[in-house]
């Protein structure tokens, strides 16, 4: 197994993360929220399993961090910070 | 450090949380609750991570890598979809007072005793090895914090873990079943775990910022030495062939969290407002995602460290700072594994026992005939007796499986095992509140199936391995029937054991369930209790009209049946209030439908929504309903709510069509008190002048030998004051003919200059006669105007001729101006007389205003010139203003549209 370290930039991981991470957060410009939280939830599935999850599947290292690790925990972030804003907004609605 | 003093320290720290809890209860009844906020709410949730979390974790990341993540991103997955299921969920327990996942369940498919059991039993079966785990934990940790090793064949009697199991069920029980609650809310408890969650999370940080910063220096030098070792390089990723069990893992955690005992206990029953799921939804996710961030540093630490020792992975986090003789640091980790441990396993067995006194054991007793006379009135006390037993029975189980199988697995399969056992619940659970065909047939044998097929593929290879089932059965299967091996059933290979396992169950338990849906129908109670769980945001306003029942029961009857298990005075209250909010008859002898429902949601609560309704059948006379006359019921308690909200809307449009009434009759009022002000000032105005011609005429008449001097002065003053009438009469009439929009504007094209121009001339004479100065002036080029020239003459003029009224004997000046601003045409008169006060301002264009004028301005009209002035602008669209300070003059300006 080869250990690569890569610089910051210039790797496709930080690309492939900014396009999907963009990807995804246009899905909360829907109004309806209902809607947008089922789409978070298929975002999330898809983000987190293959085999998407296997382009960052890889020893290679960004600086210190592991890009696996670095992905899912920066994945799960977004995920959270997401839910977070899509919940804060308007109050209660019963359907 | 010895063992004396952890155990003190333990229990010292067992107190603490009982103050806390006891000091949340207490607040509570003072309505200053602690718990009823979203982020104690969100830290109670934290019950998730346990020792599995706080060992576990750092075990499975050092043998495995990132795989140990799936059980807390597989939550994470599905947390935008929390709003949506458990809102639901907690509406409808809020509304049946259901109280446990199995009484969930049994409510859903027609209170169905037999399934209540079912998922008791399977709910056991998984979760005492999930204890046995934690008892695990909290031991080993104690034996190396202590330095004690245990010998393989010690009698229990001198076994610590025995003695940590006693401690834990005196804890459990002082805990989870303090007095018998309508609700089972425990918000002493939910303090409790929310301080502990705090207290793991603070351990866990603080050990590994320990080791990260001051062992290490940083996460890169870490990493750096980790990726010299060539056998820890593959912790960074998952193995190649793993990232399809990786799914199955995050998948099985994403439904575990869903219906874990204990999880269904802190989200669902201890919630007290739905709200707090709104901030609790992303604070979870971000409580896990913190406590995990040491996990990889802290694994890799323990494989650089301890490289040719044989520590296990799983006690790592206590090896490291006591390897660095930090007692502080190691107490501290061993403090925050004893949270993590006992918080699961009180909140555990508090969720068990009332599942096991809901659904084994009241249906056992009520079902036999002449129990009230046996139990009486103590029957509350009996429930809590059994529920402390029972409590005990869990743990001294789990201490023996602890003993005899759990010793052998590290903490994470053993907790993924239990997790498949509840993730059985899945289908019934979910499809219950989003398939309204859903029934029991397909309920029970999907979970009977599901878990019997749990158990051949994930408990047998595990006796397997124990020696209490050949390793033949596992390689070769039943009589060697190739296809039936319980890890590759039905020839499946290439799957770990335990995606295995949750892929089979399931995909049996969901057939099943679908299939029974399909192919069977439903009682008349299921098909009540199905829309009212689908649809529990329509009818949780109207529920106990919702629920369709036929039958006979006496008043007293209930109430006894309440008072067995509340006390007397409880009992009574509740009735009595129940019947006045619902304005029931209160002398019926016959309880109201809606009553012996009521009755039975409050028994639901205390011994399960199955037991309750035996008790209640055991009271009451019932006729059978059909599935046609639920569907009736609920079609009327439908339009029920539609009928109220229309009625709401109409009364709020009432209320409105009020307001505006009211208004205008306020209006009208004003109008006419205007009127008979204007009609008495004109009468004055009109007297003052007719007096003094009547007067002078008199004395002409009288005196005829008046001198000629004196008759042509009276006669002079006759003529004035007569003009003086006709002046006021012919304002009134103009005014009026203003105010009702009978007048019409003759308009014409002018320039504004020779109104001015012509305006100053016919008063020019008043002005000399009074010395006065008149100066104008225009600003920029003109534009031509389209209006009523002899009008705004009038206006012009008026003006003019106040400001000549006002203005000093000496040096009296006049300032005229006339300006372009933008498409309007502004006008300004402004004298130097003694200016009008603050107060006066406002009223000045009101009519016949003079009157009421202080010393300030005396003047000597009719008081109406300015009302027409306005008037008159205003039939021009334009808008007429004064300003002024008291000594200083006055401005007068109007503008108009060109």
């Amino acid at each position: 197994m080869i250990v690569e370290v890569v610089s910051l930039f210039g790797n496709h991981f930080i690309s492939v993360a900014l396009i999907t991470g963009t990807f995804s957060l246009s899905l909360l410009m829907n109004t309806n929220r209902k809607i947008s939280l089922v789409a978070m939830c298929v975002v999330a599935i898809v983000l987190f399993n293959t085999p998407f999850l296997s382009i960052f599947n890889k020893p290679t290292f960004i600086g210190s961090i592991p890009v696996f690790y670095g992905f899912l925990f920066g994945a799960w972030l977004v995920i959270i910070g997401a839910t977070a804003w899509l919940l804060r907004q308007s109050e209660a609605e019963d359907e | 450090m010895s063992s004396f003093w952890i155990i003190c320290w333990s229990l010292v720290y067992l107190l603490l949380l009982f103050v806390i809890a006891d000091r949340a209860e207490r607040r509570s009844s003072h309505k200053r609750s602690w718990v009823n906020n979203p982020y104690v709410y969100a830290l109670s949730l934290a019950v998730y991570c346990t020792a599995w979390t706080f060992y576990g974790s750092v075990g499975r990341a050092a043998e495995s890598g990132p795989d140990f993540l799936s059980v807390y991103i597989g939550p994470t997955l599905i947390i935008p979809l929390w709003w949506i299921i458990f809102r639901k969920i907690i509406r409808i327990c809020k509304v049946q007072r259901i109280t446990s996942i199995a009484d969930f369940i049994s409510a859903r498919y027609g209170k169905s005793r037999a399934l209540g059991v079912i998922v008791t039993v399977v709910c056991l079966l998984g979760i005492i090895p999930y204890i046995s785990i934690q008892l695990k934990a909290i031991t080993s940790s104690f034996l190396i914090l202590s330095g004690n090793e245990t010998s393989p064949n010690q009698s229990f009697l001198s076994d610590q873990s025995f003695y940590i199991a006693l401690m834990l069920i005196v804890f459990a029980i002082l805990f989870g079943t303090r007095k018998l609650e309508a609700n089972e809310r425990h918000e002493g408890l939910v303090a409790a775990i929310a301080f502990e969650s705090l207290v793991k999370l603070f351990a866990f940080l603080a050990v590994g910022v320990f080791i990260t910063f001051g062992i290490f220096n940083g996460f890169d030098d870490l990493v750096t030495r980790a990726v010299k070792v060539p056998e820890l390089r593959k912790l960074f990723t998952l193995p190649e062939n793993q990232t399809g069990n990786w799914f199955w893992h995050c998948f099985l955690a994403a439904i575990a969290i869903l219906f874990l005992p204990r999880q269904f206990q802190v989200t669902v029953v201890e919630n007290i407002d739905e709200n707090h799921l709104k901030k609790a939804q992303w604070l979870f996710p971000l409580y896990l995602l913190t406590i995990n961030v040491f996990v990889l540093p802290i694994a890799l630490s323990g494989k650089l460290l301890f490289a040719d020792e044989a520590i296990k992975s799983d006690t790592y986090l206590l090896a490291i700072p006591l390897h660095f003789k930090q007692q502080g640091l190691a107490f501290l980790t061993y403090l925050g594994g004893f949270s993590a441990a006992t918080s699961m396993i009180i909140v555990e067995c508090t969720a068990l026992t009332v599942m096991f006194s809901n659904n084994l054991l009241m249906p056992f007793l009520v079902s036999r005939q002449g129990w009230h006379e046996r139990m009486g009135s103590s029957i509350g006390s009996f429930v809590i007796t059994a529920r402390r037993l029972f409590i005990a029975v869990i743990i001294l189980l789990a201490y023996a499986y602890y003993k005899n199988v759990s010793d052998k697995y590290s903490l994470v399969s053993v907790g993924m095992v239990s997790f498949a056992a509840v993730a059985q619940f899945a289908p019934a659970a979910l499809g219950g509140i989003c398939w309204k065909r859903a029934n029991l047939t397909g309920a029970m044998s999907g979970i009977l199936a599901g878990t019997i097929v749990w158990f051949y593929t994930l408990i047998i290879p595990s006796m397997a391995s124990n020696g209490l089932i050949s390793s033949d059965f596992l390689a070769h299967g039943p009589a060697h029937i190739h296809w039936l091996r319980p890890e590759a059933f039905l020839g499946l290979e290439g799957m770990d054991s335990l995606s295995h396992g949750v892929f089979w169950s399931l995909f049996f338990n969901v057939s099943f369930y679908v299939f029974g849906a399909l192919n069977f129908s439903q009682s008349a109670v299921e098909h009540n209790q199905a829309a009212l769980f689908v649809d529990i945001f329509k009818y949780d306003t109207t529920y106990e009209r919702s629920v369709a029942w036929r039958g006979k029961a006496l008043v007293t009857d209930i109430t006894n049946l309440l008072s067995k298990f509340f006390g007397e005075m409880r009992a009574q209250r509740a009735v009595t209030l129940y019947i006045k909010r619902n304005k029931l008859a209160l002398s019926a002898k016959y309880a109201d439908p809606q009553l012996v429902n009521y009755a039975e949601t409050m028994l639901s609560g205390a011994i399960g929504a199955a037991s309750a309704r035996v008790v209640v059948a055991s009271v009451a006379k019932e006729e059978p309903v059909t599935v046609d006359e639920v569907i009736d019921i609920l079609k009327t308690s439908q339009e029920l709510r539609l009928v109220n909200e229309e009625l709401t809307r109409k009364s709020r449009e009432l209320e409105q069509l009020t307001g505006q009434l009211k208004e205008a009759n306020e209006r009208l009022q004003q109008a006419d008190r205007e009127k008979d002000d204007f009609l008495s000032t004109v009468t004055h105005e009109i007297r003052t002048p007719m007096t003094s011609i009547r007067a002078l005429s008199e004395i002409v008449h009288d005196n005829p030998d008046m001198d000629e001097e004196q008759q042509k002065h009276f006669l002079s003053t006759i003529i004035k004051e007569s003009d003086r009438l006709t002046r006021l009469i012919n304002q009134v009439l103009d005014l009026e003919r203003f105010e009702t929009g009978k007048y019409q504007l003759t308009k014409e094209t002018f320039q504004p200059e020779t109104l001015i121009d012509e305006s100053i001339n016919s008063i020019k004479a008043l002005a000399t006669e009074k010395n006065i100065i008149i100066q104008t002036s225009y600003v920029g080029k003109l534009p031509a105007i389209n209006g009523d020239f002899d009008r705004l003459m009038q206006v012009l003029i008026n003006l003019l001729s106040n400001a000549i009224k006002f203005c000093p004997a000496q040096n009296g000046l006049i300032q005229m101006y006339a300006k372009a601003e933008g498409n309007h045409l502004s006008f300004g008169v402004k004298d130097n007389g003694p200016g009008i006060s603050a107060e006066h301002l406002a009223l000045i264009f009101d009519k016949f205003y003079q009157g009421n004028a202080p010393l300030a301005r005396k003047p000597k009209g009719s008081g109406l010139g300015l009302a027409i002035s306005k008037k008159i602008i205003e039939l021009h669209q334009g808008s007429i203003h004064v300003q002024s300070t008291v000594g200083e003059g006055a401005l007068f300006t109007f503008e108009i549209p060109v």
